[in-house]
Protein backbone atom coordinates (compact mmCIF):
# COMPACT_ATOMS: atom_id res chain seq x y z
CA UNK A 1 0.00 0.00 0.00
CA UNK A 2 3.05 2.28 0.84
CA UNK A 3 4.95 2.74 -2.29
CA UNK A 4 8.32 3.57 -1.86
CA UNK A 5 8.48 6.37 -4.56
CA UNK A 6 5.78 8.41 -3.46
CA UNK A 7 6.74 8.00 0.08
CA UNK A 8 10.36 9.16 -0.96
CA UNK A 9 8.96 12.06 -3.04
CA UNK A 10 6.47 12.95 -0.33
CA UNK A 11 9.48 13.61 1.68
CA UNK A 12 11.23 15.31 -1.03
CA UNK A 13 8.58 17.70 -1.06
CA UNK A 14 8.89 18.37 2.20
CA UNK A 15 12.12 18.60 2.86
CA UNK A 16 12.46 22.81 2.84
CA UNK A 17 9.93 23.11 5.09
CA UNK A 18 10.50 20.67 7.43
CA UNK A 19 13.92 22.14 8.20
CA UNK A 20 12.81 25.26 8.75
CA UNK A 21 9.68 24.05 11.07
CA UNK A 22 12.80 21.69 12.55
CA UNK A 23 15.35 24.85 13.20
CA UNK A 24 11.97 26.75 14.37
CA UNK A 25 10.98 24.62 17.11
CA UNK A 26 14.08 23.46 18.42
CA UNK A 27 15.67 26.91 18.68
CA UNK A 28 11.85 27.68 20.34
CA UNK A 29 12.49 24.86 22.53
CA UNK A 30 16.28 25.91 23.33
CA UNK A 31 15.51 29.47 24.34
CA UNK A 32 12.82 28.33 26.77
CA UNK A 33 15.46 26.09 28.64
CA UNK A 34 17.99 28.61 28.55
CA UNK A 35 15.55 30.99 30.35
CA UNK A 36 14.81 28.66 33.18
CA UNK A 37 18.21 29.37 35.39
CA UNK A 38 17.16 33.05 35.33
CA UNK A 39 13.81 31.85 35.90
CA UNK A 40 14.00 29.18 38.63
CA UNK A 41 16.17 32.24 40.76
CA UNK A 42 13.07 34.11 40.81
CA UNK A 43 10.16 34.33 43.23
CA UNK A 44 7.83 36.04 40.84
CA UNK A 45 6.49 32.96 38.83
CA UNK A 46 4.52 31.81 41.47
CA UNK A 47 2.91 35.19 41.98
CA UNK A 48 2.19 35.49 38.61
CA UNK A 49 -0.86 33.12 38.52
CA UNK A 50 -1.78 33.85 42.03
CA UNK A 51 -4.36 36.15 40.81
CA UNK A 52 -5.97 33.75 38.64
CA UNK A 53 -9.07 31.25 38.97
CA UNK A 54 -7.73 27.88 39.23
CA UNK A 55 -9.37 26.77 36.07
CA UNK A 56 -7.76 29.49 34.06
CA UNK A 57 -4.22 28.46 35.79
CA UNK A 58 -4.95 25.02 34.25
CA UNK A 59 -6.52 26.10 31.21
CA UNK A 60 -2.73 28.28 30.64
CA UNK A 61 -0.93 25.63 31.67
CA UNK A 62 0.14 28.21 34.95
CA UNK A 63 0.28 25.59 37.72
CA UNK A 64 3.68 25.09 39.35
CA UNK A 65 5.47 27.54 37.27
CA UNK A 66 8.35 27.13 40.18
CA UNK A 67 9.36 23.39 39.15
CA UNK A 68 10.74 22.48 36.32
CA UNK A 69 7.88 20.47 34.85
CA UNK A 70 5.57 22.92 35.13
CA UNK A 71 7.83 25.85 33.92
CA UNK A 72 8.57 23.58 30.82
CA UNK A 73 4.64 22.41 30.54
CA UNK A 74 3.39 26.54 30.95
CA UNK A 75 6.10 27.24 28.57
CA UNK A 76 6.07 24.84 25.91
CA UNK A 77 3.76 21.59 26.20
CA UNK A 78 0.55 22.99 27.24
CA UNK A 79 0.14 25.69 24.17
CA UNK A 80 2.91 26.40 21.92
CA UNK A 81 4.47 22.78 21.12
CA UNK A 82 0.94 20.96 20.89
CA UNK A 83 -0.49 24.26 18.61
CA UNK A 84 2.52 24.36 16.42
CA UNK A 85 3.08 20.86 15.76
CA UNK A 86 -0.76 20.68 14.45
CA UNK A 87 0.37 23.27 12.07
CA UNK A 88 3.05 21.55 10.99
CA UNK A 89 0.99 18.69 10.61
CA UNK A 90 -2.00 20.42 8.82
CA UNK A 91 0.04 22.02 6.47
CA UNK A 92 2.21 20.02 5.15
CA UNK A 93 -0.41 17.07 4.57
CA UNK A 94 -2.59 19.89 3.04
CA UNK A 95 0.44 20.93 0.73
CA UNK A 96 0.80 16.74 -0.60
CA UNK A 97 -3.01 16.57 -0.87
CA UNK A 98 -5.30 18.85 -1.38
CA UNK A 99 -2.95 21.91 -2.72
CA UNK A 100 -1.40 19.38 -4.82
CA UNK A 101 -4.88 18.80 -6.38
CA UNK A 102 -5.43 22.19 -6.86
CA UNK A 103 -2.43 23.11 -8.73
CA UNK A 104 -3.15 19.88 -11.30
CA UNK A 105 0.17 18.05 -10.57
CA UNK A 106 -2.13 15.13 -8.63
CA UNK A 107 -4.20 14.56 -12.00
CA UNK A 108 -0.56 13.36 -13.70
CA UNK A 109 0.23 11.20 -11.53
CA UNK A 110 -2.82 9.52 -10.91
CA UNK A 111 -2.99 8.85 -14.80
CA UNK A 112 0.56 6.48 -13.65
CA UNK A 113 -0.27 2.88 -12.64
CA UNK A 114 -0.57 3.63 -8.70
CA UNK A 115 -3.55 3.64 -7.07
CA UNK A 116 -5.08 6.96 -5.20
CA UNK A 117 -5.22 5.13 -1.40
CA UNK A 118 -1.03 4.36 -2.26
CA UNK A 119 -0.68 8.23 -2.90
CA UNK A 120 -2.65 9.45 0.15
CA UNK A 121 -1.34 6.76 2.24
CA UNK A 122 2.07 7.18 1.33
CA UNK A 123 1.93 10.78 1.58
CA UNK A 124 0.43 10.38 5.28
CA UNK A 125 3.12 8.30 6.03
CA UNK A 126 5.72 10.87 4.57
CA UNK A 127 4.02 13.77 7.00
CA UNK A 128 4.26 11.16 10.26
CA UNK A 129 8.02 10.77 9.63
CA UNK A 130 8.40 14.17 9.38
CA UNK A 131 6.45 14.69 12.74
CA UNK A 132 8.77 11.70 14.23
CA UNK A 133 11.72 13.38 13.06
CA UNK A 134 10.90 17.13 14.44
CA UNK A 135 9.28 15.47 17.28
CA UNK A 136 12.50 13.47 18.50
CA UNK A 137 14.63 16.92 17.82
CA UNK A 138 13.00 18.90 20.15
CA UNK A 139 12.33 15.97 22.60
CA UNK A 140 15.96 15.68 22.83
CA UNK A 141 16.53 19.55 23.07
CA UNK A 142 14.40 19.00 25.85
CA UNK A 143 16.20 16.18 27.34
CA UNK A 144 19.28 17.29 26.75
CA UNK A 145 18.73 21.01 27.65
CA UNK A 146 17.25 19.77 31.26
CA UNK A 147 19.88 17.47 31.87
CA UNK A 148 22.46 20.40 31.23
CA UNK A 149 20.35 22.71 33.51
CA UNK A 150 19.96 20.20 36.36
CA UNK A 151 16.23 20.58 35.89
CA UNK A 152 15.90 16.99 37.48
CA UNK A 153 13.15 16.36 34.84
CA UNK A 154 11.76 12.45 34.30
CA UNK A 155 12.74 10.99 30.86
CA UNK A 156 9.63 9.03 30.56
CA UNK A 157 7.67 12.55 31.36
CA UNK A 158 9.58 14.00 28.95
CA UNK A 159 8.70 11.58 26.40
CA UNK A 160 4.84 10.82 27.30
CA UNK A 161 4.18 14.95 26.47
CA UNK A 162 6.71 14.90 23.31
CA UNK A 163 4.73 11.66 21.81
CA UNK A 164 1.03 13.44 23.01
CA UNK A 165 2.17 16.41 21.30
CA UNK A 166 3.00 14.24 18.07
CA UNK A 167 0.05 12.15 18.32
CA UNK A 168 -2.38 15.61 18.58
CA UNK A 169 -0.57 16.68 15.62
CA UNK A 170 -0.76 13.20 14.11
CA UNK A 171 -5.18 13.37 14.48
CA UNK A 172 -4.97 16.77 12.97
CA UNK A 173 -2.96 16.16 9.59
CA UNK A 174 -5.44 13.03 9.46
CA UNK A 175 -7.85 15.31 9.84
CA UNK A 176 -6.51 17.38 6.86
CA UNK A 177 -6.35 14.41 4.73
CA UNK A 178 -9.83 13.26 5.15
CA UNK A 179 -10.96 16.68 4.26
CA UNK A 180 -8.67 16.69 1.28
CA UNK A 181 -10.12 13.13 0.50
CA UNK A 182 -13.45 14.28 0.63
CA UNK A 183 -12.10 16.57 -2.93
CA UNK A 184 -11.90 19.58 -0.53
CA UNK A 185 -10.42 23.10 -1.98
CA UNK A 186 -7.09 23.82 -0.20
CA UNK A 187 -8.29 26.83 1.45
CA UNK A 188 -11.19 25.13 2.82
CA UNK A 189 -9.07 22.06 4.07
CA UNK A 190 -6.48 24.17 6.43
CA UNK A 191 -9.42 26.47 7.44
CA UNK A 192 -11.88 23.82 9.06
CA UNK A 193 -8.56 21.65 10.31
CA UNK A 194 -7.20 24.85 11.87
CA UNK A 195 -11.09 25.78 12.87
CA UNK A 196 -11.00 22.33 14.61
CA UNK A 197 -7.90 22.71 15.81
CA UNK A 198 -8.85 26.07 17.77
CA UNK A 199 -12.03 24.74 19.13
CA UNK A 200 -10.74 21.96 20.32
CA UNK A 201 -8.07 24.24 22.25
CA UNK A 202 -10.87 26.18 23.89
CA UNK A 203 -13.06 23.36 24.54
CA UNK A 204 -10.33 21.58 26.72
CA UNK A 205 -9.22 25.48 28.47
CA UNK A 206 -12.08 27.23 29.22
CA UNK A 207 -15.16 25.00 29.29
CA UNK A 208 -14.17 23.45 32.67
CA UNK A 209 -14.33 27.16 34.06
CA UNK A 210 -18.54 26.74 33.68
CA UNK A 211 -19.54 23.89 36.03
CA UNK A 212 -22.12 22.78 33.64
CA UNK A 213 -19.98 22.15 30.64
CA UNK A 214 -16.95 20.68 32.81
CA UNK A 215 -17.63 17.19 31.24
CA UNK A 216 -17.58 18.37 27.62
CA UNK A 217 -13.83 19.00 27.94
CA UNK A 218 -12.96 15.17 27.81
CA UNK A 219 -14.20 15.49 24.13
CA UNK A 220 -11.44 17.64 22.97
CA UNK A 221 -8.35 16.12 21.34
CA UNK A 222 -6.29 18.45 23.48
CA UNK A 223 -7.79 16.89 26.77
CA UNK A 224 -6.96 13.36 25.04
CA UNK A 225 -3.24 14.07 24.87
CA UNK A 226 -2.87 17.03 27.99
CA UNK A 227 -5.25 15.93 29.77
CA UNK A 228 -3.49 13.51 31.71
CA UNK A 229 -0.53 15.81 32.48
CA UNK A 230 1.95 13.62 30.85
CA UNK A 231 5.15 16.14 31.89
CA UNK A 232 4.46 15.16 35.50
CA UNK A 233 2.65 11.98 34.80
CA UNK A 234 3.67 9.78 32.24
CA UNK A 235 1.91 8.00 29.50
CA UNK A 236 -2.13 8.14 29.78
CA UNK A 237 -2.88 4.86 27.81
CA UNK A 238 -6.57 5.79 27.32
CA UNK A 239 -6.20 9.80 25.68
CA UNK A 240 -2.96 7.98 23.09
CA UNK A 241 -5.54 5.65 22.55
CA UNK A 242 -8.38 7.51 21.39
CA UNK A 243 -5.34 9.78 20.01
CA UNK A 244 -4.63 6.58 17.60
CA UNK A 245 -8.32 5.43 17.26
CA UNK A 246 -9.34 8.74 16.01
CA UNK A 247 -6.30 9.34 13.99
CA UNK A 248 -6.88 5.85 12.59
CA UNK A 249 -10.51 6.25 11.40
CA UNK A 250 -9.88 10.03 9.60
CA UNK A 251 -7.33 8.06 7.41
CA UNK A 252 -9.12 5.50 6.65
CA UNK A 253 -12.50 8.12 5.99
CA UNK A 254 -9.93 10.16 3.72
CA UNK A 255 -8.93 6.99 1.66
CA UNK A 256 -12.15 5.54 1.09
CA UNK A 257 -13.78 9.13 0.18
CA UNK A 258 -10.61 9.93 -2.15
CA UNK A 259 -11.21 6.53 -4.05
CA UNK A 260 -13.68 6.89 -6.76
CA UNK A 261 -14.57 10.49 -6.64
CA UNK A 262 -13.13 13.02 -9.57
CA UNK A 263 -10.01 14.77 -9.38
CA UNK A 264 -9.93 18.68 -9.66
CA UNK A 265 -8.30 20.32 -12.83
CA UNK A 266 -6.20 22.81 -11.93
CA UNK B 1 -15.96 -12.59 -34.61
CA UNK B 2 -14.81 -8.77 -33.97
CA UNK B 3 -12.06 -6.95 -32.23
CA UNK B 4 -13.29 -5.45 -28.82
CA UNK B 5 -12.11 -1.61 -28.63
CA UNK B 6 -9.19 -0.32 -26.52
CA UNK B 7 -11.70 2.51 -25.26
CA UNK B 8 -14.95 2.10 -25.41
CA UNK B 9 -17.48 4.47 -24.00
CA UNK B 10 -21.03 3.82 -23.95
CA UNK B 11 -23.30 7.01 -23.38
CA UNK B 12 -21.07 8.28 -21.17
CA UNK B 13 -22.34 11.75 -19.44
CA UNK B 14 -20.91 14.17 -17.14
CA UNK B 15 -22.59 16.66 -15.68
CA UNK B 16 -20.85 19.84 -13.26
CA UNK B 17 -24.09 20.72 -11.58
CA UNK B 18 -26.43 21.86 -14.24
CA UNK B 19 -23.88 22.03 -16.74
CA UNK B 20 -23.77 18.89 -18.96
CA UNK B 21 -20.13 18.84 -20.30
CA UNK B 22 -20.13 15.19 -22.14
CA UNK B 23 -23.95 14.19 -23.16
CA UNK B 24 -24.52 10.68 -24.05
CA UNK B 25 -21.28 10.24 -25.75
CA UNK B 26 -20.74 6.93 -27.77
CA UNK B 27 -17.29 6.31 -29.00
CA UNK B 28 -14.64 3.49 -29.68
CA UNK B 29 -10.51 2.70 -30.19
CA UNK B 30 -9.93 -0.37 -31.88
CA UNK B 31 -6.89 -1.57 -31.50
CA UNK B 32 -3.78 -0.64 -33.82
CA UNK B 33 -5.91 2.47 -35.19
CA UNK B 34 -5.31 6.40 -34.66
CA UNK B 35 -8.25 8.17 -33.57
CA UNK B 36 -8.64 12.05 -34.43
CA UNK B 37 -10.57 13.65 -31.54
CA UNK B 38 -11.29 17.03 -32.62
CA UNK B 39 -13.46 19.93 -30.93
CA UNK B 40 -13.57 23.76 -30.42
CA UNK B 41 -12.58 24.44 -26.52
CA UNK B 42 -14.71 23.60 -23.92
CA UNK B 43 -16.34 20.75 -26.29
CA UNK B 44 -15.89 18.41 -23.42
CA UNK B 45 -12.79 16.44 -25.20
CA UNK B 46 -10.81 17.10 -22.25
CA UNK B 47 -13.29 15.95 -19.45
CA UNK B 48 -13.49 12.72 -21.69
CA UNK B 49 -10.34 11.93 -21.78
CA UNK B 50 -9.82 12.70 -18.10
CA UNK B 51 -12.96 9.70 -17.66
CA UNK B 52 -11.46 7.50 -20.23
CA UNK B 53 -8.34 8.11 -17.48
CA UNK B 54 -10.39 7.08 -14.26
CA UNK B 55 -9.60 10.89 -13.32
CA UNK B 56 -13.44 11.93 -13.65
CA UNK B 57 -16.31 9.56 -12.10
CA UNK B 58 -19.43 9.30 -14.81
CA UNK B 59 -22.48 10.89 -13.99
CA UNK B 60 -23.92 7.79 -15.96
CA UNK B 61 -23.22 5.66 -19.00
CA UNK B 62 -19.86 3.65 -19.13
CA UNK B 63 -16.43 3.96 -20.46
CA UNK B 64 -14.29 0.92 -20.42
CA UNK B 65 -10.52 1.03 -21.02
CA UNK B 66 -9.34 -2.40 -22.66
CA UNK B 67 -12.75 -3.80 -21.30
CA UNK B 68 -12.45 -2.33 -17.59
CA UNK B 69 -13.20 0.13 -15.95
CA UNK B 70 -10.44 2.37 -15.38
CA UNK B 71 -11.40 4.43 -11.99
CA UNK B 72 -10.84 0.73 -10.29
CA UNK B 73 -8.45 -1.07 -12.96
CA UNK B 74 -5.06 0.65 -11.60
CA UNK B 75 -3.34 -1.96 -13.56
CA UNK B 76 -5.23 -0.95 -17.17
CA UNK B 77 -3.49 2.23 -16.65
CA UNK B 78 0.12 0.58 -16.93
CA UNK B 79 -0.92 -0.24 -20.60
CA UNK B 80 -1.21 3.74 -21.15
CA UNK B 81 0.59 6.59 -22.21
CA UNK B 82 -0.93 10.28 -21.23
CA UNK B 83 0.31 13.11 -22.21
CA UNK B 84 -2.16 15.83 -20.38
CA UNK B 85 -3.54 19.01 -22.43
CA UNK B 86 -2.93 21.51 -18.97
CA UNK B 87 0.45 20.37 -18.58
CA UNK B 88 1.57 20.61 -14.16
CA UNK B 89 4.79 19.22 -13.65
CA UNK B 90 6.44 19.32 -10.21
CA UNK B 91 8.66 22.21 -10.47
CA UNK B 92 10.79 21.13 -7.60
CA UNK B 93 12.50 18.26 -9.43
CA UNK B 94 14.88 18.61 -12.57
CA UNK B 95 13.72 16.48 -15.73
CA UNK B 96 15.92 13.73 -15.26
CA UNK B 97 14.40 13.22 -11.43
CA UNK B 98 10.76 13.75 -13.10
CA UNK B 99 11.61 11.21 -15.73
CA UNK B 100 13.32 9.03 -13.54
CA UNK B 101 10.00 8.95 -10.69
CA UNK B 102 7.84 8.34 -13.50
CA UNK B 103 9.87 5.39 -14.36
CA UNK B 104 9.76 4.07 -11.42
CA UNK B 105 6.46 4.28 -10.54
CA UNK B 106 5.52 2.86 -14.21
CA UNK B 107 8.12 0.12 -14.37
CA UNK B 108 8.85 -1.39 -17.54
CA UNK B 109 10.70 1.03 -19.27
CA UNK B 110 12.75 0.58 -22.54
CA UNK B 111 15.70 2.59 -21.56
CA UNK B 112 17.26 2.89 -24.59
CA UNK B 113 14.10 4.15 -26.61
CA UNK B 114 13.79 6.67 -23.55
CA UNK B 115 17.12 7.95 -24.09
CA UNK B 116 16.72 8.37 -28.22
CA UNK B 117 13.42 10.20 -27.50
CA UNK B 118 14.98 12.78 -25.19
CA UNK B 119 17.96 12.65 -27.98
CA UNK B 120 15.64 13.34 -30.76
CA UNK B 121 13.15 16.05 -28.78
CA UNK B 122 15.99 17.63 -27.80
CA UNK B 123 14.85 17.46 -23.82
CA UNK B 124 17.47 19.16 -21.79
CA UNK B 125 17.27 16.59 -18.78
CA UNK B 126 19.61 18.36 -16.18
CA UNK B 127 17.43 21.76 -15.92
CA UNK B 128 14.96 21.96 -13.55
CA UNK B 129 11.49 21.54 -14.31
CA UNK B 130 10.86 25.15 -13.21
CA UNK B 131 13.21 26.87 -15.39
CA UNK B 132 11.06 25.49 -18.59
CA UNK B 133 9.57 26.90 -21.06
CA UNK B 134 5.74 25.44 -21.74
CA UNK B 135 7.11 24.32 -24.87
CA UNK B 136 10.33 21.95 -22.95
CA UNK B 137 7.57 21.02 -20.52
CA UNK B 138 5.52 19.44 -23.27
CA UNK B 139 8.48 17.81 -24.33
CA UNK B 140 9.41 15.81 -21.10
CA UNK B 141 5.48 14.93 -20.85
CA UNK B 142 5.73 13.55 -24.66
CA UNK B 143 8.77 11.51 -23.38
CA UNK B 144 7.28 10.82 -20.01
CA UNK B 145 3.76 9.24 -22.10
CA UNK B 146 5.75 7.11 -25.42
CA UNK B 147 8.71 5.68 -23.07
CA UNK B 148 7.13 2.37 -21.97
CA UNK B 149 5.66 1.58 -25.28
CA UNK B 150 2.53 1.57 -24.13
CA UNK B 151 -0.24 -0.15 -25.78
CA UNK B 152 -2.66 2.99 -26.22
CA UNK B 153 -1.30 6.34 -26.08
CA UNK B 154 -3.88 9.11 -25.30
CA UNK B 155 -2.49 12.44 -25.99
CA UNK B 156 -4.51 15.66 -25.19
CA UNK B 157 -2.99 18.79 -27.58
CA UNK B 158 0.29 17.00 -28.00
CA UNK B 159 1.95 19.37 -29.66
CA UNK B 160 0.68 23.02 -27.57
CA UNK B 161 3.88 24.93 -27.86
CA UNK B 162 6.30 23.19 -29.28
CA UNK B 163 8.18 24.47 -31.98
CA UNK B 164 7.66 23.46 -36.04
CA UNK B 165 10.79 21.64 -36.11
CA UNK B 166 10.06 19.41 -32.85
CA UNK B 167 6.58 19.75 -34.07
CA UNK B 168 7.43 17.73 -37.35
CA UNK B 169 9.89 15.26 -35.20
CA UNK B 170 6.79 14.44 -32.56
CA UNK B 171 4.47 13.78 -35.09
CA UNK B 172 7.25 11.77 -36.99
CA UNK B 173 7.80 9.42 -33.97
CA UNK B 174 4.44 9.30 -33.20
CA UNK B 175 4.11 8.09 -37.02
CA UNK B 176 6.61 5.28 -36.03
CA UNK B 177 5.06 4.10 -33.06
CA UNK B 178 1.51 3.58 -34.65
CA UNK B 179 3.28 1.41 -37.45
CA UNK B 180 4.38 -0.41 -34.88
CA UNK B 181 0.45 -1.47 -33.61
CA UNK B 182 0.11 1.30 -30.59
CA UNK B 183 -3.56 2.78 -30.88
CA UNK B 184 -3.42 6.86 -30.48
CA UNK B 185 -6.77 9.09 -29.08
CA UNK B 186 -5.48 12.27 -30.50
CA UNK B 187 -6.74 15.32 -29.29
CA UNK B 188 -5.72 18.16 -31.32
CA UNK B 189 -6.76 21.88 -32.59
CA UNK B 190 -4.25 21.50 -35.57
CA UNK B 191 -5.79 19.74 -38.35
CA UNK B 192 -3.14 19.24 -40.31
CA UNK B 193 -1.73 17.03 -37.86
CA UNK B 194 -4.67 14.92 -36.92
CA UNK B 195 -5.05 14.77 -41.23
CA UNK B 196 -2.24 13.16 -41.26
CA UNK B 197 -1.95 10.28 -38.48
CA UNK B 198 -5.72 9.49 -37.98
CA UNK B 199 -7.45 6.67 -39.47
CA UNK B 200 -10.65 7.73 -38.04
CA UNK B 201 -12.43 10.98 -37.01
CA UNK B 202 -14.33 11.65 -33.88
CA UNK B 203 -15.99 16.05 -33.97
CA UNK B 204 -17.35 16.69 -30.70
CA UNK B 205 -18.98 19.72 -30.05
CA UNK B 206 -20.89 20.66 -27.00
CA UNK B 207 -20.31 17.48 -25.30
CA UNK B 208 -21.60 15.85 -28.25
CA UNK B 209 -20.37 13.72 -31.37
CA UNK B 210 -21.58 15.41 -34.33
CA UNK B 211 -19.24 13.66 -36.69
CA UNK B 212 -17.50 10.18 -36.38
CA UNK B 213 -16.22 8.10 -39.59
CA UNK B 214 -13.07 7.77 -41.44
CA UNK B 215 -10.84 10.62 -42.36
CA UNK B 216 -11.70 10.43 -45.99
CA UNK B 217 -14.76 9.48 -45.53
CA UNK B 218 -15.41 13.00 -42.89
CA UNK B 219 -13.27 15.05 -45.99
CA UNK B 220 -15.79 14.23 -48.25
CA UNK B 221 -18.98 14.57 -46.31
CA UNK B 222 -17.46 18.30 -45.82
CA UNK B 223 -19.54 20.81 -47.75
CA UNK B 224 -17.37 21.40 -51.03
CA UNK B 225 -16.13 24.65 -52.08
CA UNK B 226 -16.83 25.58 -55.64
CA UNK B 227 -15.27 28.19 -57.41
CA UNK B 228 -16.51 29.23 -60.96
CA UNK B 229 -15.62 32.16 -63.28
CA UNK B 230 -17.77 33.45 -65.92
CA UNK B 231 -16.98 34.68 -69.85
CA UNK B 232 -19.45 37.50 -69.28
CA UNK B 233 -21.05 38.29 -66.23
CA UNK B 234 -22.20 36.37 -63.26
CA UNK B 235 -25.38 35.21 -62.14
CA UNK B 236 -26.73 36.77 -59.14
CA UNK B 237 -26.21 34.48 -55.69
CA UNK B 238 -29.32 34.35 -55.56
CA UNK B 239 -29.90 32.51 -58.11
CA UNK B 240 -27.91 29.79 -56.75
CA UNK B 241 -29.07 30.18 -52.71
CA UNK B 242 -32.21 28.29 -53.34
CA UNK B 243 -31.01 24.97 -54.35
CA UNK B 244 -30.72 22.09 -52.15
CA UNK B 245 -26.80 21.48 -51.84
CA UNK B 246 -25.93 25.82 -51.26
CA UNK B 247 -24.64 26.29 -48.06
CA UNK B 248 -23.09 30.00 -49.09
CA UNK B 249 -22.62 31.78 -52.32
CA UNK B 250 -20.83 35.02 -52.88
CA UNK B 251 -19.55 36.83 -55.00
CA UNK B 252 -15.38 38.18 -54.65
CA UNK B 253 -15.09 39.79 -57.74
CA UNK B 254 -17.29 40.92 -60.52
CA UNK B 255 -17.79 37.64 -62.66
CA UNK B 256 -16.63 34.83 -60.13
CA UNK B 257 -18.79 32.92 -57.75
CA UNK B 258 -17.73 30.95 -54.62
CA UNK B 259 -20.49 28.37 -53.63
CA UNK B 260 -20.41 26.17 -50.98
CA UNK B 261 -21.84 23.00 -51.80
CA UNK B 262 -22.79 19.83 -49.55
CA UNK B 263 -23.86 16.54 -51.65
CA UNK B 264 -23.20 15.32 -55.23
CA UNK B 265 -23.10 18.43 -57.50
CA UNK B 266 -25.36 17.33 -60.61
CA UNK B 267 -27.95 19.93 -59.48
CA UNK B 268 -25.19 22.59 -59.13
CA UNK B 269 -23.57 21.73 -62.20
CA UNK B 270 -27.11 21.81 -64.41
CA UNK B 271 -27.71 25.14 -63.02
CA UNK B 272 -24.20 26.84 -64.13
CA UNK B 273 -24.55 25.29 -67.61
CA UNK B 274 -27.23 27.64 -67.72
CA UNK B 275 -24.75 30.38 -67.75
CA UNK B 276 -21.36 31.53 -69.81
CA UNK B 277 -18.80 29.28 -67.88
CA UNK B 278 -15.79 29.92 -68.28
CA UNK B 279 -13.62 27.31 -65.61
CA UNK B 280 -14.88 25.87 -62.84
CA UNK B 281 -12.50 24.82 -60.04
CA UNK B 282 -13.12 22.94 -56.69
CA UNK B 283 -9.96 22.31 -54.53
CA UNK B 284 -9.30 19.18 -52.55
CA UNK B 285 -11.41 19.63 -49.42
CA UNK B 286 -9.05 19.07 -46.04
CA UNK B 287 -9.78 18.19 -43.03
CA UNK B 288 -10.21 22.31 -42.18
CA UNK B 289 -12.84 22.67 -44.15
CA UNK B 290 -14.79 19.47 -42.75
CA UNK B 291 -13.90 20.42 -39.47
CA UNK B 292 -15.68 23.98 -39.77
CA UNK B 293 -17.90 22.78 -41.66
CA UNK B 294 -19.36 20.11 -38.72
CA UNK B 295 -18.75 23.08 -36.55
CA UNK B 296 -20.86 25.10 -38.58
CA UNK B 297 -23.87 22.77 -37.66
CA UNK B 298 -24.05 21.99 -41.50
CA UNK B 299 -24.47 17.89 -40.49
CA UNK B 300 -26.42 18.25 -37.07
CA UNK B 301 -29.49 20.36 -37.34
CA UNK B 302 -30.69 19.35 -33.95
CA UNK B 303 -27.94 20.60 -32.06
CA UNK B 304 -28.04 24.18 -33.76
CA UNK B 305 -31.57 23.93 -32.29
CA UNK B 306 -30.13 23.67 -29.11
CA UNK B 307 -28.44 26.83 -29.46
CA UNK B 308 -25.73 25.53 -27.04
CA UNK B 309 -22.51 27.87 -28.55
Amino acid sequence: MVNAELLNRGLGAQRRGALVWAIALVGLTASVLAVWPAMSESDSLDSLASGMSPELVSALGLEALSSPAGFLNGNLYAIFLPLLFAVLGIMHMNALTAADEDSGRLELLLALPVSRVSVYLSRFVAVVLVLIVVALLVGATVAFGGATLDMDLEAAGVAAATVSVLLLALFHAALALALSGAGLRAGVVVSASFGVLVVGYLIYALLPMIESFDDLAAASPWHWALGGQPLESGFDGTGLALLGGGTTVLVLVGLVAVRERTIRTA
Amino acid sequence: MTTPPIIHCDKLTKRFGSFTAVHDLELDLLPGTVLGFLGPNGAGKSTTIRMMLGLSKPTSGTVRLFGEDPLRGRAVRARVGYSPGELRLDDRLTVAATLRSWARLRGGVDEAFRDRLIDRLGVQVDRHVRGLSTGNRRKVALVGALMSRPELLILDEPTNGLDPLVQHEFMCILEEVTASGTSVLLSSHILSEVERIADRIVVIRAGAVVADGATDELRRGASQEYRAVFTDTAPAPSALESLSGARSVDSPQAGELRVQWAGPPRELLRKLSEYDLESLTAPEPDLGTAFMSYYRNDHSPELSERGAW
